[in-house]
């Protein structure tokens, strides 16, 4: 261990204290934000996969179907069915393994007969029966009529087994309010109810009830006892309701329906905030294993989940987030890098001498390097140590994974500079003699930085095929996610090779101009462009944050376009298929505020068939001329073509079709409702909603005029007052999606708000790094640029001339460098924003259009303006020193 | 050429106070060469720089061609560098990023003298002392002989009616100083050049018309 020189290292610090602050600041919010990163990304995921789990709601559920043990044909009324159902329950309780059942609510266990078919009540009307059971209070309800379903038995024999004789055996049911409205039914009504193999049922009404609480977890078990479903298809209204039946009508539902009919099924509703991102592939293990589990043996509970597959879902849109962060984060931590080498560059030209002077008397370089590590680990440690503090006070938690790097590099920069300068000035004086020796060690020079350029060079191309191969993923894959910050150091490194030849040009046309000027700031930029640093700093800086702030805008502006594409207008009512659905978009289009209103049939997933070939499309029959002004009037293209839909051709029906292979286009027909309606297709389809699937879009007179009906159930309005109108229009039918609040719900999701909260974040730092690299480049040549405008002067160039100087020597690299950084940032993002899965995070089918907002080239003008302001303020201070003293100075050299 | 009058200079106060000039006189007449010698820390530089304008003098006056350098403003001075008074320093004050031709034409370019003029007169200059296969190198390409020849050709590029040298042989070996002590000579001669020199050297004093002593910041 070499020897330390307490009261020297204490001077030396002492003397670029000031310097020393500025790295310990640069450290410290650099950690600042870097430590602050892992903890929020994980509660950010963790976010993410709960609300993903909320959204899926009942297909995030985890179900078990118990099957009963047959028992033959005895007709025994068995009050302890209860009991028995209660033990299945448990026993697929205890199936479940822990890691599951900690992130759900315990079961809800029913037993549900299928949807029968009520005879008595009028066509269409079905009814499901329901019994539902969990640990715990049962739901409140109030009866407004009637009461709870009693036994089918006197209450004296309620508890024992009878055995039955009587067929149909009835069952009493209580039905929710909803159900009761929707059938038209009435307590005291005995209704006579049919399965699809038409075994009948005696079903009588007990009470109506009103649920107390209608978000409570039980109702959801059987979605239509408090939703009844309500189809309407053309002249026909079909109602599908359910109703439930109680403790002590149980023995009896058990008796009315045939045993095959009933399903005994555990219903385990997801808790999403209990599910932590952390455990997502361990819990998706544990659902596959339970599903598989049932098939295998013989056991009498099958699983059935999509939790497993929302799960994946939001972890992949989580991955691609985390790869986006890491990608900013890449770039923030090659900032800080260059930022940090910068600065201890310039601590290190400043020490020069001393440096020099301490090798000339001895000091080993082992001993140069350990002094001066000493120090700056402590100016490390505190900025670090400041940093992680904030973040733990501010976050209440810290990660360590992306601060070490900051703590390593600020650490190691000053001493290793400092030593290779001590190693180099010491073979300066070794410098050889003759010319071609000489040549021999620039040449060896050049070789060295080809050889490093050529490395950079292979580890960029290495990303980018990375990066273009897999895309990002999750936060693990720095190869991938560090592609569009090599591309930017790659660029830069051109710059300082394209740099020189370049101001050798300029310098030769400064020969020719008459001033002085010209041709001095010409020959000492050129001499300067070779420095790689400064250019570095401020290419590879102003890079990271034009891709960081595009990387926003592009996901910004592809939210507010997806959520365009999919409403199809300012608002949209979806609602049951309806005959008045169209007067009613006539209306809305006539309201005050509202530009134009279509209504339309949309049918997802529709099979289409031509003569050679099918497919699935979204079929859309619209009132094509009113569509193609809301088309027109709305942001969405526009689409010229629908007016050909008039144009009948032949007796078939005119059709715009998009995607789909060409055979589809030949002898195109529609099956609708079983009339087969042929078409011929006319043009390409606007694309209608946000998805991938072909678009198949007809006008609904011509259609209905090929002999069937097409009511509407869409209507697509714009227009300030589209919202209003629509939901006025609405009333409780459907539902009305407003643009504004998808784009908000799109903006204000966790992952896509995370996401801006960081790449904001980064450029803040950026600039502040670029503005700080602006500054300490400018500070590095400052003493060197002082003694040359010294001499300038004593050959009387002007105080003006001096700041003319100044401006053109400090401004010109800070141009080219930051004009650099933006074209640099801009082409990573175009070149690589298709890798990154953006449209996971917008919410698209396709990836967003890039954009780069114009704005960003203020950094341009910022930097240029820091430039400046050093420049006037050096010029200023060079024009205040005695020129004696200047010289003089130079003298004593 | 010179009228200096009661010139005195002190740096710091207190204690610590260095009388380094005190009420020091003297003329130059025009086309004349002048030595001036002392020890070192005798007040030779602190006297040159209160001639050409580079300090001020706590009391007294300087007056070139007339011109009272000790009453010029900032821009006054500048003026009068580019137009009237040239330095030759002892570390040759070049201009490293500049080539030896361009450092010799920056007087010419600050007076915007036109190009093919300038150019004209930079190649004669640079033939004059010897270089004129070195125009293209860079200061640190050229031997300190070398620059300070350059140094000299850019003294005179600008037709100054002074020229003032501190020590300008100071970090040249004999030879090489001697060689261009004579050229200086010569070149003043030639370029009908009031010349102020400060030095050590005695062949420089005996080149010179006249030899001012200085010791302890008084002419003697
Ligand atoms: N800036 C200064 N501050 C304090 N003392 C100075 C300064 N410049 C010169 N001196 C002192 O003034 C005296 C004269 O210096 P100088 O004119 O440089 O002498 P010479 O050029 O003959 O060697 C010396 O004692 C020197 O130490
Ligand atoms: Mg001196």
């Amino acid at each position: 261990m070499p020897r330390w020189h307490r009261p020297s290292m204490v001077g030396r610090a002492r003397a670029h204290l000031g310097l020393l602050v500025l790295i310990g600041l640069v450290v410290m919010l650099a950690t600042l934000l870097t430590s602050a990163i892992a903890p929020l990304t994980e509660r950010t995921a963790d976010r993410a996969i709960a609300a993903d789990v909320r959204d899926a709601g009942l297909q995030g559920a985890v179900v078990a179907t118990v099957s009963r043990p047959y028992d033959e044909g005895q007709r025994i009324r068995d009050p302890k069915a209860v009991a028995e159902l209660r033990e299945s329950a448990a026993s697929a309780q205890r199936a479940m393994p822990d890691r599951l059942a900690a992130v759900v609510r315990p079961g809800v266990t029913s037993l549900t007969s299928p949807s029968m078919h009520l005879l008595d009540a009028g066509p269409g009307r079905y009814l499901r029966l329901a019994y539902l059971t969990a640990p715990g209070a049962a739901p409140a309800v109030t009866y407004t009529s009637g009461g709870p379903p009693g036994p089918s038995v006197p209450a004296a024999k309620a508890d024992v087994e009878v055995t039955v004789t009587t067929d149909p055996w009835p069952v009493q049911v209580a039905l929710p309010r909803e159900a009761a409205d929707a059938l038209g039914l009435q307590v005291g009504d005995r209704v006579e109810a049919e399965d699809e193999q038409h075994r009948t049922a005696t079903i009588v009404i007990s009470g109506i009830f009103v649920a107390g609480d209608r978000d409570d977890h039980v109702w959801a078990a059987v979605p239509e006892l408090l939703h009844p479903i309500i189809g309407r298809s053309d002249q026909l209204t079909s109602v599908s309701a359910a109703a439930i039946v109680s403790t002590d009508s149980l023995p009896d539902f058990q008796l009315a329906l045939p045993f095959d009919d009933l399903t005994t099924r555990v219903v385990f509703s997801p808790q999403p905030s209990q599910v932590r991102w952390k455990q997502t592939e361990r819990l998706m293990q544990a659902i596959v294993s339970l599903k598989t589990s049932g098939s295998r043996g013989s056991s009498e509970v099958s699983w059935d989940s999509l939790l497993d597959q929302v799960l994946l879902d939001s972890r992949a849109t989580v991955s691609a987030a985390q790869g986006q962060a890491t990608v900013l984060i890449v770039g923030l931590l090659a900032g800080v890098t260059l930022i940090l080498v910068l600065a201890a560059d310039l601590v290190v030209r400043r020490r020069s001498d001393s440096l020099v002077l301490m090798r000339e008397r001895g000091a080993s370089l082992m001993g140069i390097f350990s002094e001066l590590a000493a120090e700056s680990v402590v100016v490390a440690l505190v900025g670090s140590a400041l940093g992680t503090l904030v973040t733990w006070l501010l976050v209440g938690d810290v990660g360590w994974r992306w601060s070490l790097p900051v703590l390593v590099i600020a650490t190691l920069a000053g001493p290793v500079l400092a030593t290779t300068r001590a190693a180099r000035a010491a073979d300066d004086r070794r410098v050889p003699a003759n010319r071609s020796a000489r040549r021999a060690v620039a040449r060896a020079r050049s070789v060295r930085r080809l050889l490093v350029e050529g490395v950079v060079l292979a580890v960029a191309v290495l990303t980018y095929v990375a990066l273009h191969q897999r895309g990002v993923v999750g936060d693990g894959d720095l190869t991938a996610s560090s592609a569009p910050t090599w591309f930017a150091i790659v660029g830069g490194l051109l710059l300082v090779r394209v740099l020189p030849p370049a101001t050798r040009l300029v310098l030769a046309r400064a020969r020719r101009v008459l001033g002085a000027v010209p041709l001095v700031v010409a020959a000492r930029t050129s001499r300067s462009a070779g420095r790689a640093l400064p250019l570095l700093v401020v290419a590879v800086t102003v890079a990271q944050l034009t891709t960081a702030v595009a990387l926003v805008a592009t996901e910004q502006h592809g939210q507010a376009a997806g959520a365009l594409q999919s409403v199809g207008g300012d608002a949209s009512w979806e609602t049951a298929p309806d005959r008045s659905v169209s007067a009613a978009a006539a209306k809305v289009s006539s309201s005050a505020g509202v530009r134009a209103a279509a209504a339309a049939r949309v049918v997802e997933g529709f099979g289409l068939a031509s003569g050679s070939s099918s497919a699935t499309v979204r079929l859309v029959i619209v009132d094509s001329t009113a569509y193609q002004r809301v088309l027109a009037a709305s942001p969405l293209p526009d689409a010229p073509q629908l007016a050909r839909l008039h144009r009948r051709a032949d007796g078939k029906v005119p059709a715009l079709l998009l995607g789909g292979d060409r055979d589809l286009r030949d002898d195109l027909q529609v099956r609708w409702e079983d009339t087969p309606v042929p078409l011929t297709v006319v043009g390409v389809a606007p694309r209608v909603g946000d998805s991938t699937e072909p678009v198949l879009v007809i006008d609904r007179a011509e259609f209905e005029s090929a002999g069937v009906v097409a009511d509407p159930g869409t209507v697509w309005a714009v227009g300030p007052g589209a919202a209003a109108a629509l939901k006025s229009a609405a009333g409780t039918a459907g539902t009305v999606d407003v643009l504004t609040d998808v784009v908000d719900a799109r903006r204000s999701a966790p992952l896509a708000s995370g996401l801006v909260r960081l790449a904001v974040a980064s450029a803040v730092l950026l600039l502040m790094f670029a503005v700080l690299g602006v500054a300490l480049a400018a500070a590095a040549e400052a003493p060197v640029r002082a003694e040359s405008l010294g001499r300038l002067r004593s050959l009387g160039l002007g105080r003006l001339d001096v700041r003319r100087v100044l401006l053109g020597e400090l401004v010109s690299p800070v141009v080219v460098g930051a004009v650099a950084g933006v074209v640099l940032g801009a082409g990573a993002a175009v070149v690589m924003f298709g890798s990154l899965s953006l449209e996971l995070i917008t919410g698209q089918s396709a990836t967003p259009g890039l954009v780069v907002p114009w704005w960003t080239s203020l950094t341009v003008v910022g930097l240029v303006g820091t430039a400046m302001l050093i420049a006037v303020a050096e010029a200023a201070r060079v024009g205040r020193l005695p020129l004696a003293a200047l010289l003089r100075g130079g003298d004593q050299r | 050429m010179v009228v200096a009058r009661g010139l005195t200079r002190t740096y710091g106060s207190g204690p610590g106070t260095v009388h380094a000039l005190q009420d020091v006189s003297f003329d130059v007449a025009p086309g004349e060469m002048v030595a001036l010698v002392g020890r070192s820390g005798s007040g030779k530089t602190t006297l040159l720089n209160l001639i050409g304008g580079l300090d001020q003098p706590d009391s007294g006056t300087v007056r070139v061609d007339g011109t009272e350098v000790t009453g010029l403003d900032d821009e006054g001075l500048s003026q009068l560098r580019r137009d009237s008074v040239s330095y030759v320093f002892q570390t040759f004050g070049l201009v490293p990023a500049l080539t030896a031709a361009e450092n010799v034409g920056v007087p010419l370019r600050l007076r915007r003298t036109p190009a093919v003029e300038r150019e004209k007169r930079v190649a004669l200059l640079l033939e004059l002392v010897g270089l004129r296969d070195h125009a293209d190198q860079r200061p640190s390409e050229l031997s300190g002989g070398q620059q300070q020849r350059v140094a000299i050709a850019r003294s005179l590029a600008g037709s100054p009616r002074l020229l003032i040298a501190d020590e300008p042989t100071g970090q040249l070996d004999a030879e090489t100083g001697l060689g261009v002590m004579g050229l200086l000579r010569g070149l003043v001669e030639s370029e009908g050049v009031t010349a102020v020199v400060s030095t050590h050297d005695p062949v420089m004093m005996a080149l010179a018309d006249r030899v001012l002593t200085i010791s302890d910041g008084r002419l003697t």
